[in-house]
């Protein structure tokens, strides 16, 4: 467990640009968060199970994760053995993981849920993506200073006024037809300029993804030397924001989503099934990554979140059904790793919010930590309006 | 939400927010311009508005509010020279009533594409004997059909209305839990689209499809599975913002007990010994619920009362406004489109009626911004693709670039149905993609399985004599539906290289590439 209580000269400049209420100048400053989003309501209690809490495994008689299968994290939890290949980021202190998290006023709604935590600002009347709002917080205007990687449709937490690029996939982005007519991006810019609205702003947008992007094109990615992507789409995702942050693209925000863990039924074994099979790309993908950024892994910091957790005991389908108090994977060359951050809860059925594991840690403050001491975000208040994180140490 | 045995869907997607996040970017529809003020009624002045401003107009302002290109624009996946001329024949209500009556209108070149598709429709015992166990070969049909149905049916409306009831009851395709009873669930939705909302509920709650993607099929009194009853309530019927509460799920859920799949796999049972006996109570309704023998009924009781219920109708009608008006549809609007549904039995064409002719409906030109299967289909019907080599079914390619930008005809695989909002869709990767088909679609570039005549051939092959202003003009008038705004009008004859007068000469040959830039401009991003 990693006791560091002194800042890298890099994070405490960070800290002290945050403490003065604003980032670097150019922008660049702080680490890229990538933010990973596990719709569908991810089961931390399958991903890091409590193994050494007396009522994990009578709640779960035919899907629970036997202490003896688990790896051993410390004396109360342990990780599913699918997310083997995270346990050298674990022992390195690279890895932490925060249990027992909730959003506030907790919804078993996916569609609820997923926009709450995108929002971020319960009872108030905020509307747009919190990350949207750390990024109008931060200087800098760039092209790609905001992407979202494999998926079309922009998550929750990224709506708003800022524009966010989706990127299909970096290699293959470019404006078909400049090759023949290279006034083509001027001409559809005029048209664009001087009007606005939705289709205005990702017109803009588009053109100057292609721009940065040509660089790209009709070039294979080979990853560094021993990381060993397995497939998937997380991982095609995941390699795109290596390549742009091995190019130099000053990006703040590098979101990608992976899903769906939405196991009613049938949520398997930890020897196979289909979970497994989902936390085998996961844990492949995150530790290849962090392998493939190699020094560069120092300017970042990945979050995983997912909308909600399960219910602590198994359904008549050998799954679980929606819940609440969840598990958050963060990963990082500053993160103080090698340690199972929060209040756990137990899952002694007095100690059981209506059957699910209590929240006992907002997952805002988990954001909070990360964004203002990785990620040079001055001030929270437009982030995370009426809310005061607590920071728990692990950034 | 998913069946883990399902395979994996080819997309990432998750959506949050997105309507309530609409109000605060769809701006475009919200705000009056001074040129629109001062237009005379359906001829709006192209042009003056940006003159002198420096103020961003919002895109809908560019647009024609034509009434009769609105109603050909935003009742179709794309307005066509025929419909915009026949809609300006029979008048917006008389056209809208004939697309309300869809099987009278002959569809024979659409019909004759779909035979290509012949998987599409048959029922699952049929499907089992004509393909390999698991085979996914009748969704992607589907999946095609729906491409084809939106780019050639001339029944345009009532393929709309069919898109809106697969994504209010969706079930993402392909899904390898559903490989043999997909088609039987757009057939359900297919017959029930302009019925009572009452029978298309309680037809889909029949639905193999729906009760195996939301765990139906293994919800029993024991050991109920919440997932369909949660999502019957948020999602098909009284929706998220009503007063229910996790009892109220639990109870539906209890109730619902017994519904799900026969032993064939296929087809709906109801299972008396699944089902759960005891009063139950949701939102309001009860019922001692005392022989399992009578469960189905009781479903029936439950399901109509859920239908008849005011939120149900409040969550309608502002999804329909959503779809066919705006991001942001007016409060009266929907209460209006609301009472009319429950003073109608849950019928579903008496609201559709009042929404195409209502005022909010003729003041919203311009103010949806096209998805991604509009745009395509859009394109597609402007420049008058037709399917070419009898034979061949393959809109493989077509297809993939929808993927891309993330809407796979039936491809969403959450079950709340594909966002409806701009706000979700303000995608580089889509933008890029459908740029880039412009191009090949502008410049026949596709002609393995699409045929056009060409854009020249569009505009009656002008002669080279012809001033390139007129030239210009004629070209967004056929592609658009109009003249370009001034300063447009410049950038595109500076594309073309010439002034107004000069005649066009053999920047004919540039015509396919000033289609495919009026085709990625704002007039075609929005219907």
């Amino acid at each position: 467990m990693s006791t560091a209580t002194t800042s890298t000269p890099l994070s405490r400049r960070a800290l002290l640009q945050a403490l003065s209420g604003r980032g670097t100048a150019d922008g660049s400053g702080g680490d890229i968060l990538v933010f990973v989003t596990l719709w569908g309501g991810f089961d931390g209690l399958t991903a890091v199970p409590p193994v050494g809490d007396a009522d994990y495994a009578p709640a779960r008689p035919t899907i629970a994760v036997p202490a003896g299968s688990a790896i051993q994290l410390d004396r109360l939890f342990g990780l599913h053995p699918a997310l083997a290949p995270l346990k050298p980021w674990w022992d390195a202190e690279k890895l932490a993981v925060v249990h027992a998290v909730g959003i506030p006023y907790p919804t078993l709604s996916h569609f609820q849920a997923q926009a709450d935590l995108g929002q971020a600002a319960p009872g108030s009347s905020v509307k747009t993506g919190f990350l949207n709002r750390m990024l109008g917080t931060l200087p800098g205007s760039s092209a790609l200073r905001a992407v979202q990687i494999g998926d079309s449709v922009l998550v929750a937490s990224l709506l708003g006024p800022e524009p966010v690029t989706t990127i299909w996939e970096v290699g293959s982005f470019q404006l078909d037809g400049v090759q023949w007519y290279a006034g083509l991006p001027k001409t559809i810019g005029q048209l664009y300029s001087g009007v606005r609205g939705p289709c205005a702003t990702t017109a803009r947008e588009t053109l100057k993804a292609c721009a940065t992007l040509g660089q790209f094109v009709g070039k294979t990615y080979t990853p560094a030397e021993g990381a060993d992507y397995p497939s998937g789409e997380l991982s095609s995702a995941l390699q795109g924001v290596a390549q742009l942050i091995k190019a130099g693209v000053t990006m703040r925000v590098a979101a990608v989503d992976y899903g769906d863990w939405d196991f009613h039924a049938a949520l398997g074994s930890p020897e196979g099934g289909a979970m497994a099979v989902m936390l085998e790309e996961l844990g492949g993908a995150l530790a290849a990554f962090a392998t493939d950024l190699g020094p560069l892994f120092d300017r970042v910091t990945i979050v995983t979140v997912s909308e909600f957790g399960r219910r602590v005991a198994e359904n008549g389908s050998a799954g679980v059904d929606h819940g609440h108090g969840n598990a958050m994977l963060v990963l990082g060359g500053h993160v103080k790793g090698g340690r199972v951050y929060g209040t756990w809860p137990t899952l002694a059925p007095s100690a059981l919010d209506g059957g699910d594991l209590k929240g006992t840690t907002d997952y805002r403050d988990v954001l909070a930590e990360v964004l203002v001491r990785r990620c040079a975000v001055g001030s929270l208040s437009t982030v995370f309006p009426r809310f005061t994180p607590r920071f728990l140490g692990l950034a | 939400m998913r069946n883990p045995a399902a395979k994996p869907l080819s997309r990432r997607s998750v959506l949050g927010g997105a309507a309530s996040a609409a109000a605060l970017l769809a701006t475009d529809s919200l705000l009056p311009t001074t040129a629109r003020a001062g237009a005379p009624a359906g001829r709006r002045a192209a042009g003056g508005f940006r003159a002198g401003s420096t103020a961003p107009a919002p895109v809908a302002s560019l647009v024609t509010d034509d009434p009769a290109v609105h109603v050909a624009r935003r009742l179709t996946y794309g307005a066509t020279p025929a419909t915009v001329a026949s809609v300006r024949a029979l008048g917006p209500a008389a056209w809208v009533a004939a697309q309300l009556d869809p099987f009278a209108i002959p569809d024979d070149l659409c019909s004759a594409y779909l035979e290509r598709y012949p998987l599409v429709g048959l029922a699952p015992a049929a499907l089992e004997a004509a393909v390999p166990k698991g085979s996914f070969e009748q969704m992607t049909q589907m999946q095609s059909a729906a491409l084809v149905r939106a780019t050639w049916s001339t029944r345009q409306l009532y393929e709309l209305v069919c898109e809106f009831w697969w994504n209010h009851f969706n079930v993402g395709i392909p899904n390898s839990d559903v490989w043999n009873v997909a088609g039987e669930h757009e057939r359900i939705l297919r017959d029930g689209a302009l019925g009572k909302f009452s029978d298309l509920l309680s037809a889909v709650a029949r639905s193999p499809a729906m009760l195996i993607s939301l765990n139906q099929d293994v919800s029993v009194g024991s050991n109920p599975n919440e997932n369909y009853a949660r999502e019957m309530l948020e999602l098909h019927t009284v929706g998220v913002g009503a007063n229910y509460s996790q009892q109220d799920v639990h109870e539906a859920a209890l109730l619902l007990t017994g519904l799900g799949v026969a032993g064939d796999g296929v087809s709906f049972a109801y299972t008396p010994s699944n089902h759960y006996v005891g009063p139950v109570e949701v939102m309001g309704f009860s019922d001692p619920n005392a022989s399992a023998s009578e469960g189905l009924d009781l479903v029936g009781r439950y399901l109509s009362y859920l239908a008849h219920h005011p939120s149900t109708a409040a969550h309608l009608a502002t999804k329909l406004a959503t779809r066919f008006v705006s991001d942001t549809p007016p409060a009266a609007l929907v209460d209006s489109l609301a009472a009319t549904y429950l003073a109608n039995d849950t019928a579903i064409v008496p609201v559709l009626e009042q929404l195409f002719s209502s005022s909010a409906f003729f003041a919203s030109a311009g103010q949806k911004t096209r998805r991604p299967v509009e745009q395509v289909a859009a394109s597609l019907r402007i420049l008058d693709y037709a399917l070419a080599n009898p034979g061949t079914s393959d809109l493989a390619d077509i297809d993939f670039c929808l993927g891309i930008m993330g809407q796979a005809p039936m491809g969403w695989p959450q079950p709340n149905g594909y966002p409806d909002v701009a706000s979700s869709w303000m995608s580089a990767s889509a933008a890029q993609s459908s740029w880039g088909l412009h191009l090949r679609l502008a410049l026949g570039w596709w002609t393995e399985t699409l045929s056009s005549p060409g854009v020249l051939a569009l505009i009656g092959n002008p002669a080279a004599s012809v001033p390139a202003g007129d030239v210009l003009d004629a070209l967004s008038q056929r592609l658009l539906f109009q003249r370009l705004a001034e300063r447009d009008r410049a950038t595109m004859l500076g594309f073309l290289g010439l002034a107004e007068a000069d005649p066009v000469g053999d920047r004919l040959s540039d015509l396919g590439m000033a289609a495919k830039i009026l085709l990625d401009s704002p007039y075609f991003a929005v219907r």
